[in-house]
This record gives structure tokens, C-alpha cells and sequence, in this order.
């Protein structure tokens, strides 16, 4: 069964946007994250729902497109969300 | 009482007795040095902060004195000690004065969690403050002291204490530390300023401490509310210029700076987001000191700051 993804929840991720640019607070690393709306609204999308690779993909190329941006940009925030723990695998 | 107020001699035997009270900011410290470049300096740099003999309770005990055996003579140093123990190694004997000043901002960026805490100057006019974050060599020392010396008061030189509800600046009001080329910068600059004797070869290379003006003295107790974030860079000739800067940028740079951003978690992030949110944020570059002071006397506080009559 693929692999379902999903925005930590617990606790929830702290947001605050101001003209597009986006910054989201993970209580559970500490950290503080700075990103694009494009990458932002992938994000949020996965705080609402667990998703495959390729619905994953598929909001790539919707925001990417939606916000101009380069969809392996995109790709390439997934990758960092894993790296740094904003988004993690759903066991199901 | 202030500690002009007491005589050499008075002053001398509390720093090697029992400790002169000392008040900067909202912290009470008790201080304690035999050592005469110290004893000077604390005369010199706080003459102006409120004092006391009897201090039945500090937030600080700090010292400043040599190491035990054959370093107090030979090349001699010092060591800077909290509460009778000393944090970090020490340091040769003609960094004795600002020593104690890097002690005492760590006594409070370590301590001192009841304020968001960031590595930054502050200086405010009338209830509206600036805050200026900047790595070493920015020209950010040089700018506080040129224009709290043209009507802005100093909050602080190197500590941003900044209040957990609402986020207000409470003062601190110490030695505001010049480095390098500064230190003639400031001589020429200002009239008759009290300065420190410099002290070469430091970490920081050659430093001065510069008295903190008797007006932002005066006003020890006077909060300010955050209206600007601006990051200064000095550039030789460069004209002065104010530009925009993205506050999403802006809210990474400040938690980097700020010393217990982790400590306070969640509630921290929503405290610096609610404040950069009021706060008008620039990139400053500058070449030239008047140039800066008339460039920051045009700053006009942002509406969301203003609509609360900058009540801190």
C-alpha cells in the first residue's frame, strides 16, 4: 500500500502570513519555517487530509501552477517537509 | 541615591566588601571588585544609575576578580564570577571592565526568561521603539550611540528585553559597547563623551564603553512599544537609505537572535509574529551618521502602533 502523508497535527502548526510570504511554528521540533504560498498551500492541504505520492503530486502541479511557481520547486519543499518533520507518513 | 553620590571611598569598600547595590533596568545587581580599573569604571560608566549599601536581595551577584594562584601575577587575569562561580574561562587582566559587561548580558540572556530576550539595540522616542538586530560589524552600536545622543533615548545596547504579554521593551539602560573604529567615530562625533579607557585585543578587537546619556537614564522606567524592526548596515559613503523589508524574513532574523526563542515554545512564536505584524521592518544602509539621525527622525510609527497611543 503507498505510502499516505500528513501535516503533524499534534500539536497543531502555527501560521502567520503576511503579503504571501508564509511562517509556520512546529511545537514539536522548536523550529520556525519561512515559505512561499505555493509550498504553504501544499502544507495546509496535507493539514486537512493524508495523501499518497500522487495526489501529493497533483497539488504540486495545482499550486504550482495557481501561484507561478516552478512545480520542481515544489517537489522539492515536500522533500524538505520530510527532512525537517512538518509532514509525517500515516499508518493506516 | 546614585552612585555619584557616594565618595570614592565608600564606593571602593562596597565593591570590595559586601558589594555596592547597583540598579540598570529592572534588575538589582550586587557588585563586587577590588580591582581599581573596575572600581573607576563602574564609577564612571553608572554614576548616573540608581545605588544602594544594602542590597538584602539581588537578581545578580556578580564579581569581577583575578583567578586564584599564579595568574593573579603572572600575565595576569580575570575571572568574571555569578554567585561565587565563574561560567567561562578567564580572560587577561586589561579586560577586566568589559568583561564585567559581557558577564552581567550574560547573566541576563541566561537567566532571565520572564522577557523574550533579543540580541539587538533598542532605542525609542517618545513610546515608540525601534528595534535593531545585527550581526557584529554592522555598524549597529555605532548608530544607537549617534542617535541616542540626538533625541532617542537608549533602551538598550546589546539586550532586547521584550515583555511576554503584549511586548512592550522594558529599559535596561547600560554602557553602550563601541568597537574599532567606533570608538574615534564616537569621540569625534559626540561633545565630551564619557568614555572607558579602550581595551585592545579582545574577542571583538579594540572596545570602549560609552556612558549611557542621563536622559535615557532619567527615564529608566519608561517601556516602549515595538513600531520598527530595522536591520542597519554601515557601508562607507553610502547614502542613507530605508527599504522595506519582508516580515516573514524578518520574523526568521529575530528568532534567530533572540536568545530563549526556544525556551518560550509556541507562546514565543505568537509573541514575535503579533509584534512584527504591527511593526513597519527595513533594511538600513548608511554612510554617515547625520544622515542616519535625519533619516530616522522622518520615521513616523505605523497606524496599528499609534492606535494604541503607543501605551506600552
Amino acid at each position: 500500500m503507498a505510502t499516505r502523508w500528513k501535516a503533524v497535527t499534534n500539536p497543531p502548526l502555527l501560521w502567520r502570513e503576511w503579503n504571501g510570504e508564509f511562517v509556520v511554528y512546529n511545537d514539536v521540533t522548536g523550529d520556525t519555517h519561512q515559505m512561499d504560498a505555493g509550498s504553504a498551500a501544499i502544507l495546509k492541504f496535507l493539514e486537512t487530509k493524508a495523501a499518497d505520492e500522487a495526489t501529493i503530486h497533483t497539488q504540486v502541479e495545482v499550486q504550482a501552477e495557481r501561484y507561478g511557481t516552478d512545480p520542481a520547486r515544489a517537489q522539492a519543499a515536500i522533500d524538505q517537509f520530510r527532512l525537517l518533520g512538518l509532514i509525517e507518513p500515516v499508518n493506516e | 541615591m546614585i552612585v555619584s553620590d557616594l565618595s570614592p571611598a565608600r564606593r571602593t569598600a562596597l565593591l570590595g566588601g559586601t558589594g555596592l547595590g547597583l540598579r540598570t533596568g529592572p534588575f538589582f545587581l550586587r557588585v563586587h571588585s577590588r580591582l581599581p580599573e573596575v572600581i573607576d569604571g563602574v564609577g564612571m560608566l553608572y554614576a548616573d544609575n540608581p545605588a544602594a549599601d544594602d542590597v538584602p536581595f539581588a537578581d545578580f551577584d556578580v564579581a569581577v576578580a583575578p583567578p586564584p594562584g599564579l595568574r593573579r601575577w603572572y600575565r595576569p587575569q580575570v575571572r568574571f564570577l555569578f554567585d561565587g562561580r565563574s561560567p567561562f574561562l578567564p580572560l587577561p587582566r586589561a579586560q577586566a571592565l568589559p568583561l564585567l559587561e559581557w558577564g552581567l548580558n550574560w547573566s541576563i540572556s541566561v537567566h532571565a526568561h520572564h522577557y523574550m530576550i533579543i540580541h539587538a539595540a533598542t532605542i525609542a522616542r517618545d513610546d515608540f521603539a525601534v528595534i535593531l538586530p545585527a550581526p557584529p560589524g554592522s555598524g549597529k552600536s555605532t548608530l544607537c550611540a549617534g542617535l541616542v545622543h540626538r533625541g532617542w533615548r537608549l533602551l538598550s545596547d546589546e539586550l532586547a528585553l521584550m515583555s511576554l504579554d503584549g511586548g512592550a521593551i522594558t529599559p535596561l539602560v547600560r554602557p553602550i559597547s563601541l568597537k574599532n573604529e567606533s570608538i574615534a567615530i564616537m569621540r569625534a562625533y559626540l561633545d565630551d563623551p564619557v568614555l572607558s579607557p579602550e581595551c585592545a585585543d579582545t574577542t571583538k578587537g579594540t572596545v570602549a564603553l560609552l556612558k549611557a546619556p542621563l536622559e535615557s537614564l532619567r527615564q529608566i522606567d519608561r517601556k516602549a512599544m515595538p513600531a520598527w524592526v530595522i536591520f542597519p548596515q554601515y557601508e562607507a559613503g553610502a547614502p542613507a537609505t530605508m527599504t522595506p523589508r519582508s516580515k516573514a524574513n524578518t520574523c526568521l532574523e529575530i528568532g534567530d537572535n533572540a536568545f530563549n526563542y526556544s525556551v518560550h515554545g509556541a507562546a514565543g512564536f505568537r509573541l514575535l509574529t503579533d509584534v512584527i505584524d504591527r511593526c513597519d521592518c527595513f533594511d538600513f544602509r548608511y554612510g554617515d551618521l547625520d544622515d542616519a539621525v535625519t533619516t530616522f527622525a522622518r520615521l513616523e510609527p505605523p497606524a496599528a502602533v499609534a492606535a494604541r497611543d503607543g501605551r506600552p
